[in-house]
């Protein structure tokens, strides 16, 4: 049977689901195409920025962790330690179940100290483990 | 004959009811979410090809049109894809298990991971869970007319294909869990062994001995008895280590500990491969 008189066979409805379906399945196939030739395999590469939240109650900084990696970080454990007068004043740690391959994932942390103006916030260990 | 657009739409609410039975398990499992983002761009792409190599199988051995030709087979497991993939995005986004602030790579994995078995819940929904009306005419996977010319060779490719069909179905829901690992690791030898011989009594129990809808009672000898609880039961094992490299259960462990997970994991598998595949057959 021709191609022709099979296609005669469906409404609208359901050339338009299939027309769908085809750009569904080509789209995620090539996606994943592309990605399986571009990815080297490079391991989790994070990336960590904070910001004073001067509009938060307390003495808040926004962290963000970027995943720059080519692979998932999983476990991923970051210790910030903040500085007053040249000491550790308090420490705190984020831990996150994972940082998925180019996303970022925002927390939030609160100290309880007195904000000054010459403190630091340093980030004084990172770990994480590779799925 | 064109179908009507509303006996269209009644299939496809069929297919997506049925999509959400077999699925939700899984919607609702946050290894599953994981595994969206962990799997590496092979895997996925793996899972889209075996997921539209069971549907094709599905809906040429047990799907809706008795009449379906190869192209017919094809359209409708293109249709069911498009179909889940719609399903998964929708739900997760209702969950909240994507955002448009997540990166591209990552809600892709998500919905790529979910809707394979949506589509295959939604292939068997919209084939199984219908009830013959005047407008069904040519409809007809449950009546199984055109199966009477099959010969034993087709014969044994549907039972193998719906059996593949009914141990992913079944052991998709508990395959990404933990638990798994956990029974595996902590499970004695002897365990094991009994949860080989209670997969295997539970075949045969659902095959011959308890007149299970579209079970085999009479006229079956003893050795292709023991020839089809063998071939689910390999197959449940052959899904299940599938499952188990697709989740990543098999990096860094043992060959002892992949086994045991195989073992563990194969029990709901036979359970799928013997009542599931009766069940999905609709016969």
């Amino acid at each position: 049977m021709s191609k022709e008189k099979e296609k005669s066979k469906h409404n609208i409805l359901e050339k338009i689901s299939f027309a769908f379906g085809i750009i569904v399945l080509v789209a995620l196939v090539s996606y994943l195409l592309f990605q399986f030739t571009e990815r080297n395999g490079h391991p989790p590469q994070l990336v960590i920025t904070t910001a004073y939240q001067p509009k938060m109650k307390n003495y808040t900084f926004k962290v963000e962790v970027e995943n720059k990696g080519d692979q998932t970080a999983e476990q991923a454990n970051i210790q910030l330690d903040l500085y007053q007068n040249g000491e550790i004043a308090e420490s705190g740690s984020i831990n996150m179940n994972y940082v998925p391959v180019k996303s970022k994932e925002t927390s939030w942390i609160v100290f309880y100290v007195e904000p000054k103006p010459n403190d630091s916030l340093v980030i004084s260990s990172v770990t994480f483990v590779q799925p | 004959m064109v179908h009507t657009i509303k006996r269209t739409l009644k299939e496809y609410g069929r297919g997506i009811i049925g999509g959400l039975i077999f699925s939700l398990p899984l919607i609702y499992t946050m290894e599953v979410w994981w595994a969206g983002f962990i799997a590496p761009p092979g895997y996925l792409l793996s899972a889209i090809l075996v997921t539209f190599l069971l549907l094709l199988g599905y809906n040429r051995y047990a799907g809706m049109r008795k009449d379906s030709t190869f192209w017919e087979v094809c359209w409708d497991s293109v249709e069911e894809i498009g179909l889940a993939f719609i399903v998964s995005f929708l739900f997760l986004l209702l969950i909240d298990r994507i955002n448009f602030e997540m990166s591209l790579d990552e809600i892709a994995g998500k919905v790529i991971v979910e809707s394979m078995i949506v589509a295959i819940g939604i292939s068997i929904g919209t084939a199984q869970l219908g009830q013959n009306d005047d407008d069904d005419d040519d409809d007809s996977g449950m009546d199984g007319d055109s199966k009477e010319g099959e010969n034993a060779e087709n014969g044994l490719i549907k039972t193998m294909i719906l059996s593949i069909c009914g141990a992913v179905l079944f052991a998709s829901s508990v395959a990404p869990t933990e638990e798994i690992l956990m029974i595996a690791v902590e499970a004695q030898t002897a365990h094991l062994l009994l949860m080989v011989f209670l997969s295997l009594i539970l075949s045969s129990i659902i095959l011959y001995f308890s007149d299970f809808k579209g079970s085999k009672t009479k006229d079956i000898g003893i050795k292709k008895m023991i020839l089809h609880i063998s071939i689910g039961y390999v197959i449940a094992l052959a899904v299940s280590f599938a499952f188990l490299l697709f989740f990543g259960r098999t990096d860094g462990n043992s060959f002892e500990i992949v086994l045991a997970q195989m073992i563990v994991l194969a029990l709901p598998g036979t359970i799928g491969a013997s009542a599931g595949r009766l069940l999905i057959d609709g016969k």
